[in-house]
């Protein structure tokens, strides 16, 4: 059975476990999240220039 | 069978391939790292015979570990493809794998300061093993400064993969850092490999945990790909074709 306050506490090493694990979750979501962010951007100046491109046409 | 092999070289074929591999990878991975979490927190003993519970930050630090020397050797690898076939994928795979190995160059260096408070009393020390990583760091932010002080493209590319391709010489600087064959000639406090000799349910946590990682660092680079992929050829007629530009 898994008691959530002795996990937190992990034998009084909570404190360095869950700042070298959280830290590396964290990490690894803000990545996905930037990447997500970054493809929007890069969408956004993707759609800008076409619409300029085809109302100015070929050049 | 009649299997194309170069038929995805080509970014515009690449770029619909990426995106529908990344989200297995992505989901995979998420799966293999909750599983070797819940394995390495709950059906682990919390007692070992010289450490407490504090061995647990080893379930992301090795993992972290392995992923940054590994994903340098990827990054080089596409860097020398790159430099011998001259093909644009291969410098963008490359460029795409710099960022994701240098967090978990970052992360490994972390959660290790962690791991060497509760094991030796103290956050950092110049250890072989230790300075050798931190170099490793310093070389995946010289190869990403390198990829933004050069204009040209064809220039960074092949800078930055001639750059990337000498720092090898430091994975196996890392790897027998702790792994010497004779224990006397390189003395350091960080352990060597204790893989071979420790519990199984311990190891069964770290392995399952690094492939999450791996399948995580794949979708990363995958989806970072796909957006150098749209930067780089924004004005071709195919990116102004695709169903996500013209909505």
């Amino acid at each position: 059975m898994i008691q959530p306050a002795e996990t937190l506490m992990m034998g009084g090493f909570g404190f360095y476990i869950w700042s070298a694990v959280g830290m590396t979750l964290a990490v690894l979501l803000g990545e996905v999240l930037w990447l997500r962010w970054r493809r929007q951007a890069v969408l956004r100046e993707q759609k800008r220039w076409r619409r300029l491109a085809k109302h100015k046409g070929p050049v | 069978m009649d299997v194309h092999w170069f038929r995805y070289a080509s970014p515009a074929t690449f770029y619909g391939l990426a995106g529908k591999l990344a989200p297995w990878f992505g989901w995979g991975g998420v799966l293999l790292i909750a599983v070797g979490l819940y394995w390495g927190f709950f059906q682990t003993p919390d007692l070992l015979t010289d450490q407490k519970q504090y061995y647990r930050i080893l379930f992301v630090h090795v993992g972290a570990a392995w992923m940054s020397m590994w994903l340098y050797v990827v990054m080089v690898g596409w860097g020398l493809v790159g430099l011998a076939f001259n093909t644009r994928l291969s410098f963008m795979l490359a460029a795409a794998t710099a960022p994701t190995g240098a967090l978990f160059t970052f992360l490994t260096l972390w959660s290790g300061a962690f791991w060497g408070k509760t094991s030796w009393g103290t956050w950092w020390d110049w250890d072989p093993r230790m300075t050798s990583e931190l170099l490793l760091l310093f070389l995946y932010v010289g190869y990403l400064a390198l990829q933004s002080a050069i204009e040209d493209v064809h220039r960074r590319d092949r800078a930055s993969a001639l750059l990337a391709a000498v720092g090898l010489v430091l994975v196996p600087v890392i790897f027998w850092s702790i792994n010497c064959p004779d224990p006397n000639q390189c003395s350091a406090l960080h352990q060597q490999s204790s893989m071979r000799e420790i519990e199984p349910n311990i190891r069964i946590a770290w392995l399952v945990t690094a492939l999450g990682f791996w399948l995580y660092a794949v979708a990363a680079t995958l989806l970072r790909a796909r957006n150098l992929i749209l930067l780089r050829e924004g004005r071709a007629q195919w990116v102004s074709n695709l169903q996500e530009v013209r909505a």
